[in-house]
């Protein structure tokens, strides 16, 4: 009997208890970051996980954005998307395929290790082994290499190929040290050592990834001490979490919340042209899409406009897309207008491919709000023109499966201009040698298309690559593999306390001028 | 009685193996390539077969399980296929903490229940009867997202007295285990109370209050001490359920735990984390559960004479 | 209650004769107020789900883009969501679904779980020892993820989201049923049915079901109302039913989004699901006390 009166006195204690050391945490911390004037931590709130920090073992773009803090490429992407030297201070074409990289004295590792050009040699020469990477770098030729010094670097290109510049911007061609990959193995991925502003400091998996100023970097040092990365995977949990202050910047706001952080005091949301196009594509390869006329068809089926206005609260978070090109790179051709909406043309163009009464077709997609919304509102309209679009939701895995193997009829995507080039990009979604890779989902086979694409690749010229640009993206229109959505804008809201965030439109924000400034 | 736990532990030998079989059968079965998901957008139709080769995913279906099985019994979980970091690693980074959350919530839920279920007995059929079974009901019928929001709405945004997400520190911890308690409170509260409502109308209650004591000693020292016996088994079932609850409030609060790990490691089929997980989450349900009778009869000893 | 089980569940129920049982449960339910109110919340979703074409004023998926998110109003008592579709006609309409998702997969718990676990109680041995593991290890897996590996493995779809519920909620019919039937066996009538030579079958299907059904109704109740939330929660993951089917759950996993700027899209979809799961709960309540006189307040 006693016993029993005892545990409960003991658990009413331990609650008792619990909730003191609450109060008594909270008032520690709460007082802790009122007494220091400036904070110099710093906490990002993430909306996905990087698979991990080696710069070959993704390029999401959370984890490109802290690779780009983390290390140096030796050319990397301005805000406006130039070319600028950073761990080279100089190229040069030595002739059409060969290209020599003068690099910066100086640079140190975290690791305190010394930059050399055997550093580079071997951050290029390691892709060939990592399957996930390998693409990057099947231009180059791997036996192309030369390192006629510690701060020379020589590649060869296995043909002329313009874009190799841009390439070597790429996340996946961050420079790691040699030394700190061999002594760690696969366990580099988890300890990352580079040149970058900042150094790794911890990673809890599925919580937060910890990053220090690097004292010895090679440029101005960074203003913050720390950085913390955590991962909030839910949006809305996330612009709470920036609401409440429990984070300083939170990456990928959706759309619903733009207004109320611009009008928050509190609170700022900057907003960036992200070098992504949201579309429908239609899978050519399959029998009902193989006629451009049916693909035109629907484009004209589509009111893309009313589309727009819904998914984006009226313009708030992107703009109209009328070509695969996305406005910030060069050669968009901007006399392209988006197909009107005419579901009366669109039923001539189905009767006269042969489908005078429609036909049915699956929509394969992810299922989020987004994707859902857009769905829904597609097949309420080609219903209008009697096609019947079948909502197919898939799980993440299958759907890649799905899509890789070209199963699908009908999908939609945002994809992104990761290289930085307008030829490369539209090679990427429209040559028909990428058929099964990520970024071609339509499928499309036109031999008129190809060669012009093979011809953009190599041309050296800038006025004629731009010219080809053009003309590509007038045929493409014609083909009508996709239907333009949007191009998005990323958003990003931040504490009006949070000072020099540039954004950067491949994602890989620069955060060693972010401060935070007195209140 | 030691004899009793020991064949208790034996049993949980072919459980266990029993849940490896299942688990590793349902991810074989389950459409959809780790490799792919792997690659990335670099996922080119060699690179994958050549990835597949690499992690043995071309193997027969027998030959995988073997391996999984023999690494397994020399104590190795195997690598995550996300991170590359060993999966025991992993279960021992998010495992404490959804244990300690579903420990707190256990809690929460367990004194809300108690409280709500010895005060509706003992005052049944008035009004605190009635509406603290329907607020506990409430509880449990609420999806535990949609809770876990509004809370956070409350108690982060507005009253600014919590934080949002995170579990770095007990205050971390108030919100995500209110969550997932309330909504079991509800049955806590209910068989507290029909058991307590059975027990105080039994004899030896009537004859305590014949002898004159306190009627709140008499439900504390007579009614509560029996009325527990079923209510200790419920609350054995609660943790399996808030291990399982769990999956949704580490999503919402951002926690670190196995259950988001668990959900995200299906969908990316990162076998080897979906295996160890299942398997660790397995083997402490079947702990607890045992634990669970050990505490049965110790409140009861009636029961101990059958635990042979 | 009965101390020679673990199972807190009331095993020994007498066995009433056939007549004036039914009735004599029902004016115990009919007594019990709570019960009374989850009934009316119950028939007033069941009317919804039969009756939805006459009661809903719009058509469920009928969009409006031009008025998107408004706020309840006259033309809409509950609003519009996030597609200008009448949110009070999609809540009518969702509990077709939502009914039909907690009926179908109860029924396939109710049906497999009863098989298994008759023949678990009434043979015993090898047979029962080799389910039970079985139970044991689908218990020991937590109902969520299984749930999710089954619709991972299956695909999305209505259909596969009663299977996959159906089937993590067998283990718990399956020991409900046999702790009954084991302690059904040695009664008098099954032995004198079973000396008179009577078959297996005939003693299940005539003496032993019919005697364990109160607490496979008890169960069954209270289940629907968590399928119905199982559902929801799949939906959270994106892996519940095909949009456009207006379904609590999805309803409110894609109201989330928009928690902010329109909360009435959470709010309504939500307020639904609890009301179904309450009115489970209060009747799977009304009747254990009904169908347990032991526990007649």
């Amino acid at each position: 009997m006693k016993r029993k009166k005892m545990s409960l006195v003991s658990l009413l204690l331990v609650i008792a208890l619990l909730l003191g050391g609450c109060g008594g945490t909270g008032g520690e911390t709460g007082s802790g970051g009122e007494s220091e004037p400036v904070r110099d931590t710093l906490i990002v709130g993430m909306d996905r996980e990087p698979a991990g920090l080696d710069p070959t073992s993704t390029h999401v773009t959370t984890a490109v954005m802290i690779f780009n803090n983390i290390y140096d490429t030796l050319l990397s992407f301005d805000n406006e998307m130039k070319i600028q030297p950073r761990l080279a201070i100089s190229y040069e074409q030595l002739d059409d395929v060969t290209y020599k990289f003068h690099l910066r004295k100086g640079v140190k590792f975290h690791n305190g290790e010394e930059l050399k050009s055997s550093d580079v040699l071997f951050s290029f020469k390691r892709l060939y082994d990592i399957p996930a990477a390998k693409g990057q770098v099947s231009m180059i030729d791997p036996n192309g290499f030369e390192c006629p010094d510690d701060y020379t670097f020589v590649l060869k290109t296995t043909e002329p190929w313009s874009a190799l510049p841009a390439q070597i911007c790429s996340s996946y061609l961050n420079i790691v040290s040699e030394k700190a990959v061999t002594e760690a193995g696969e366990d580099f991925n988890r300890n990352p050592v580079g040149t970058g502003p900042f150094q790794f400091v911890s990673w809890t998996a599925g919580d937060s990834i910890v990053v220090e100023r690097f004292e010895d970097y090679w440029d101005e040092k960074a203003l913050l001490k720390t950085i913390n990365f955590r991962i909030i995977t839910e949006a809305t949990s996330r612009v709470i979490d920036l609401e409440s202050g429990g984070i300083d910047i939170a990456l990928a706001v959706g759309v619903t919340d733009i207004e109320r952080l611009r009008e928050n005091a509190a609170t700022d949301l900057i907003q960036f042209n992200h070098t992504g196009i949201r579309y429908g594509a239609f899978n050519c390869s399959k029998e009902v899409f193989a006629d451009k006329r049916v693909r035109q068809a629907l484009n004209y089926a589509t009111n893309v406009e009313i589309i727009r206005d819904v998914l984006y609260d009226k313009g708030i978070g992107a703009m109209p897309a009328t070509t695969s090109v996305i406005p910030i790179l060069s050669g968009r051709n901007t006399d392209l207008v988006q197909y009107d909406y005419d579901p009366e043309k669109a039923k001539a163009l189905l009767a006269e491919a042969g489908y005078p009464d429609g036909f049915s077709v699956e929509y394969n997609f992810l299922s989020n709000t987004k994707n859902t919304r857009l769905g829904e509102m597609l097949q309420a309209q080609w219903a209008e023109v009697g096609v019947e679009l079948v909502m197919a939701p898939l799980e993440s895995a299958t759907l890649t499966a799905t899509l890789n193997a070209g199963e699908h009829d009908f999908c939609t995507a945002n994809s992104t201009y990761a290289l930085g080039d307008t030829i490369e990009g539209l090679y990427s979604f429209y040559h028909s040698s990428m058929h099964g890779t990520s970024r071609c989902r339509a499928y499309l086979s036109n031999p008129e298309i190809d060669a012009l694409l093979d011809e953009a690749r190599v041309e050296k010229n800038e006025d004629k690559r731009e010219q080809l640009a053009y003309e590509i993206q007038a045929l493409v229109h014609e083909e009508a593999p996709w239907i333009y959505i949007a191009y998005e804008y990323y958003n990003v809201g931040l504490l009006a306390d949070v000072q020099g965030f540039k954004p950067a439109p491949n994602s890989a924000h620069d955060f060693s001028c972010v401060y935070i400034a007195e209140k | 009685m030691i004899k009793y736990i020991l064949r208790r532990i034996l049993m949980m030998i072919p459980v266990m193996l029993g849940v490896t079989i299942i688990v590793f059968t349902m991810m074989y079965i389950t459409p959809g390539d780790p490799a792919e998901i792997i690659l990335e957008d670099g996922a080119t139709p060699e690179a994958v077969a050549e990835l597949r080769e690499e992690m043995g995913l071309d193997d027969p279906y027998l030959v995988r399980y073997f391996r999984f099985v023999s690494d397994l019994l020399h104590g190795d979980l195997g690598t995550c296929y996300a991170i590359g970091q060993p999966v025991f690693d992993r279960l021992v980074q998010t495992f404490p903490n959804t244990m300690k959350l579903a420990a707190l919530a256990v809690l929460v839920s367990t004194t809300l229940g108690l409280l709500m279920g010895i005060i509706s007995a003992a005052k049944q059929y008035s009004v605190f009867d009635n509406v603290a079974m329907a607020l506990a009901m409430m509880g449990n019928a609420m999806p535990n997202f949609w809770q876990g929001l509004l809370l956070m709405l409350l108690f982060s945004l507005w009253l600014g007295w919590l934080p949002a997400s995170g579990f770095s520190s007990f205050k971390h911890m108030i919100l995500p285990a209110v969550t997932m308690g309330t909504s079991s409170a509800a049955i806590i509260a209910r068989m507290t109370r029909s058991s307590m409502l059975e027990v105080i109308r039994a004899d030896y209650i009537s004859t305590a209050r014949a002898k004159g004591q306190v009627e709140y000693r008499v439900i504390l020292r007579h009614a509560l001490k029996n009325a527990l016996i079923p209510v200790v088994t419920i609350i054995g079932i609660q943790f399996g359920r808030q291990l399982g609850g769990a999956v949704l409030t580490e999503s919402i609060f951002a926690i670190p735990g196995v259950g988001k790990m668990m959900v995200d490691a299906i969908k990316a089929r990162n076998f080897p984390v979906v295996q160890g997980g299942v398997l660790m989450i397995a083997l402490s349900l079947s702990i607890v559960n045992l634990l669970v009778d050990i505490l049965y009869a110790y409140i009861d000893p009636r029961i101990k004479s059958q635990y042979k | 209650m009965n101390n020679t089980t673990n199972t807190a569940t009331s095993q020994t129920l007498p066995v009433y004769k056939k007549r004036g049982q039914g009735a004599e449960i029902w004016r115990r339910f009919r007594q019990n107020k709570n019960a009374m109110v989850g009934m009316c919340i119950f028939l007033v979703l069941v009317s919804f789900a039969l009756f939805a074409e006459f009661i809903a004023p719009y058509d469920p998926i009928e969009q409006d883009l031009l008025n998107i998110m408004q706020t309840p109003s006259r033309q809409h008592i509950l609003g519009t969501d996030e597609l200008g579709r009448d949110i009070f006609s999609r809540i009518v309409y969702g509990s077709r679904i939502s009914m039909t998702v907690g009926l179908i997969a109860v029924g396939i718990a109710f049906v497999a779980g009863s098989a298994l676990g008759v023949i678990c109680g009434y043979y015993g041995g090898i047979l029962d020892n080799v389910i039970m593991r079985f139970v044991d290890i689908l218990m020991s897996i937590p109902a969520i993820l299984l749930n999710i590996s089954i619709v991972a493995a299956l695909g999305t779809g209505l259909q596969n989201v009663m299977i996959a519920i159906g089937i993590s909620n067998v283990p718990r019919f399956c020991r409900i049923i046999r702790a009954s039937v084991m302690s059904l066996r040695e009664q008098e009538f099954v032995e004198a049915s079973r000396a008179a030579g009577a078959k297996d079958l005939y003693i299940v299907m005539r003496h032993i079901i019919p005697n364990c059904l109160a607490p496979l109704i008890i169960q069954a109740t209270v289940s629907i109302g968590s399928s119905i939330l199982q559902c929801a929660s799949l939906s959270f993951i994106g892996l519940g039913i095909v949009p456009p089917t207006p379904e609590w759950g999805a309803m409110l996993s894609t109201g989330r989004d928009f928690l902010r700027k329109a909360p009435h899209l959470t709010t309504f979809p939500g307020l639904a699901i609890m009301a179904a799961v309450y009115a489970m709960n209060l009747m799977g309540d009304g009747l254990r006390d009904a169908l347990d006189p032991k526990l007649k307040n």
